[in-house]
């Protein structure tokens, strides 16, 4: 979720996806290669990222992803489902609890 | 001495891997090691490349009872086909008395291929037609 999300911005190598990711969720997801190297992969088996090529950046081998179409439409029904959840739980915290009602 | 670190890590995933993404995955670790450490970026490599081989186990396995259950599914319907071939259709005949409706039904099977046997009993004419 949270690297689709650092994918909507437009492509990003892996290392830009990881340090994004640390700043999306304020430094408590820390990816690493291994972790993120497979999910890239496994985003890629369902057709939601796709590799965008590779540069040579600072003399370093950096391999661009782009989010897909699919991948789009799934973040963004993920954002609704979470919306809407957020909303039902803020009304329950909302209401003020009833003295003796069990 | 980290990149050394690293690179042995780097063993844990299948020999395809390394050969594709060995130089992209290492890049990667050594950059995020700078921020993380060297120790978190090492264990990450592994547990990575242990999950990536159990992936492609799981995978390969998956392929394999696909390839089985479609080999079995082959031969029985190749043992059925053969069944169906060698078995024959049989049908009786018996009437009694007047038998021009029964005779023209086993006159119509003669035609179409059928082999009829006829026998004949003191009160009723019976007829056994098979067909290959």
């Amino acid at each position: 979720m949270y690297i689709l999300a650092s994918l909507a911005r437009g492509e990003l190598h892996g290392y830009g996806i990881a340090r994004d990711v640390e700043e999306l969720s304020d430094g408590r997801v820390r990816l690493t290669a291994g972790t993120l190297y497979g999910a890239l992969n496994r985003l890629s088996d369902d057709g939601l990222v796709e590799p965008a090529g590779e540069r040579q950046v600072q003399g370093r081998r950096r391999r661009y992803y782009r989010l897909t179409a699919a991948g789009h439409t799934e973040l963004t029904a993920e954002v609704e489902r979470l919306r809407a959840a957020a909303a039902a739980l803020g009304a329950r915290v909302a209401i003020r609890p009833t003295p003796g009602l069990a | 001495m980290r990149g050394r670190l690293l690179e042995l890590c780097l063993l844990a995933y299948p020999r395809a891997v390394r050969h594709s993404d060995r130089e992209q995955l290492r890049d990667l670790a050594l950059d995020l090691a700078e921020s993380h450490g060297a120790t978190r970026e090492a264990f990450g490599l592994l547990r990575g490349g242990l999950a990536e081989r159990a992936r492609r186990w799981r995978t390969r396995r998956a392929a394999v009872a696909v390839g089985a259950a479609t080999a079995v599914a082959l031969t029985f319907l190749t043992w059925s086909a053969a069944a169906q071939s060698g078995s024959v259709e049989e049908d009786r005949f018996t009437c009694v008395g007047a038998c021009a409706d029964t005779e023209a039904e086993v006159d119509a099977r003669v035609r179409d291929g059928w082999a009829c046997t006829e026998s004949r009993g003191p009160d009723t004419v019976s007829w056994r037609c098979v067909r290959d």
